[in-house]
């Protein structure tokens, strides 16, 4: 399922611009959307999901049109969405939540329905916890509820946003995990500011910053951004002054070593080294002070 | 028929998270234990009110009206943190990323919270059963306070009930619930005689005066002592009409908030 959106808006009250012409192909399988907070990410991803409506500009999720109610209805019956925020009530158990969820995404059969609430308990590792109360529930326990919502209607078209903050690294690492293996016949659209989630999981991103796309490609494409911006510099510990971003600091005993992000213009000592996907996003928010997009062929 | 199931759904969940409210059920029984103390007195002193010589349906009628004077209160109050709680748990946001219509949500939660409130009140009314059965010995009073219970009290619960989901979009809870209180009694108890104007001498009241003195031929207070049968029917309507406009506001309202966001 391919989402095409042209030239978007959206403009808050107050004249807060949230999203500035965005233009944006999304194709089938994971894709990541990176950028920082306030970037826009979580204002597109609610404009996808039907929540909010776009100032201007089209969007299409398949063959539906996000600008027309009848579209907008069609594509939540093909969605599962996962907020940032997971609202729950706190009074239900895990699995009346779910059973409820079911109901509200037009799952009629109750049997049906049932039945697929034990399976994905199953599969977020809920299964002996499905009958307490959601109040007594962790954070990510939480968000594996969240993700077990957003899967029950066993959707074309899945959109996560932020879905590891505040997950321990080995609850990251099983999301991210299972987020790739839900991707293998649907469209899943990952928003985050972590770029590991993104490293481990997509081929293919989206860079967003203060309302612009600022990068559109592959995570390869992507590294090759930053090729022959990445240095490194082994100091006695004084800090390297000058116009790039500090990116990793190691002490080595008697030592420090400075990873450095920028244009430098007499190297000094500094040493190019090959950038990471990180590099490359710092390089690219130090870039975007002035908003162009890329587009990587 | 996907949005009647889905109505049919939340309903019967939002009937399930209210029912179980534990301050509900404290609060109701609390309004029982009143109601049994003056009941007890009733039994003592039967000469005192005038119940040995008053037919059967007035008994009932003046019974079943007695208790609307305090126990729409505190469904009133129940009600009012049912809509702000979606907002507040951030469950409103996933809702409307789903097919279900909104106006299937609202009202699936006004009817599934609005039973479930009304079903720790009937346990005062089960007490004036079996009051009246003790003291009438006549089984016909347990269909008369069901028909009288339809018929007097139920419109004006809904009613309030409507108000009580919608004023809170815009109103701060406890403060609604103030307000709500003070209306309550200004609009249906307060005497019309004083220089203060109410609502309590006008087929608006939804504590059932007109309904009971038009339709079921039974005065209650003292400033309706008789209402043509139109005047019942029209309060009754009223009533109801007032409750599907609400619902029907508080609709229109959600909807163009949703999209102005």
């Amino acid at each position: 399922m391919q989402i095409e959106i042209d030239r978007l808006n959206k403009v808050y009250r107050g004249g807060i611009h949230a999203l500035n012409d965005v233009d944006l192909t999304i194709p089938s399988g994971m894709f990541g959307l990176l950028g920082p907070n306030g970037a826009g990410k979580t204002t597109l991803m609610r404009i996808l999901a039907g929540i909010l409506r776009p100032t201007s500009g089209d969007l299409y999720i398949g063959e539906y049109d996000g600008n027309m109610e009848k579209g907008r209805m069609a594509i939540k019956r093909v969605l599962g969405y996962l907020p940032q925020e997971l609202g729950v009530y706190p009074d239900l158990s895990a699995r009346e939540f779910l059973d409820y969820i079911g109901i509200l995404k037009g799952m009629d059969d109750r049997k049906t329905r049932q039945k697929k609430v034990g399976e994905l308990l199953e599969v977020v590792s809920l299964t002996n916890v499905a009958n307490r109360k959601l109040k007594t529930f962790s954070g990510g326990m939480k968000r594996r509820i969240g993700i077990a919502q957003a899967l029950l209607n066993n959707p074309k078209l899945l959109i996560v946003d932020e879905p590891t903050a505040g997950l321990d690294p080995e609850e990251r690492i099983r999301f991210r995990n299972l987020l790739s293996e839900l991707a293998g016949d649907r469209t899943v659209l990952l928003s985050t500011h972590i770029v590991e989630d993104i490293a481990q999981t997509c081929r293919n991103l989206a860079i967003m910053n203060n309302g612009y796309v600022i990068f559109q490609g592959t995570t390869a494409d992507l590294t090759l951004e930053a090729r022959g911006k990445v240095w490194t510099v082994t100091t006695a510990g004084s800090k390297p002054q000058g116009d790039f971003t500090v990116v990793s600091t190691m002490h080595m005993g008697d030592s420090v070593q400075y990873r450095l992000v920028g244009e430098l213009a007499s190297p000094n000592g500094a040493v190019p080294t090959e950038p990471s996907l990180e590099d490359s996003y710092v390089w690219l928010m130090r870039e975007s002070r002035t908003p162009r997009v890329i587009v990587a062929s | 028929m996907h949005q009647a199931r889905i109505l049919l759904g939340v309903l019967a969940y939002e009937f399930k998270m209210q029912i179980r409210r534990r301050s509900l059920w404290i609060v109701f029984i609390g309004f029982a234990a009143i109601i049994i103390r003056i009941l007890l007195n009733l039994i003592a002193q039967p000469e005192l009110y005038g119940l040995d010589n008053l037919r059967l349906s007035t008994v009932v009628a003046r019974g079943v009206f007695t208790l609307n004077i305090l126990l729409p209160i505190p469904l009133g109050i129940f009600l009012a943190d049912r809509l702000p709680r979606d907002r507040r748990t951030g469950v409103d946001e996933l809702f409307t990323s789903m097919p279900g219509y909104l106006s299937t949500r609202i009202v699936g939660k006004y009817l599934g919270s609005t039973l479930a409130t009304i079903i720790p009140m009937f346990v005062s009314y089960t007490i004036l059963i079996g009051f009246l059965l003790y003291q009438t010995h006549n089984v016909f009073s347990i269909p008369l306070v069901l028909v009288d219970f339809l018929l007097i009290v139920v419109p004006g619960l809904l009613f309030v009930a409507a108000f009580s989901i919608a004023c809170p979009t815009i109103l701060w809870v406890p403060l609604y619930q103030f307000l709500f209180v003070g209306y309550w009694f200004w609009g249906n108890s307060y005497s019309p005689n004083t220089i203060i104007p109410t609502l309590s001498r006008t087929i608006l009241t939804p504590i059932g005066t007109y309904i009971s003195t038009g339709i079921l031929g039974i005065p209650q207070v003292p400033w309706v002592q008789s209402a043509p049968f139109w005047e019942g029917l029209a309060s009754l309507l009223l009533l109801l009409g007032i409750t599907v406009l609400v619902l029907y506001v508080l609709w229109r309202y959600l909807s163009w908030e949703q999209a102005r966001q």
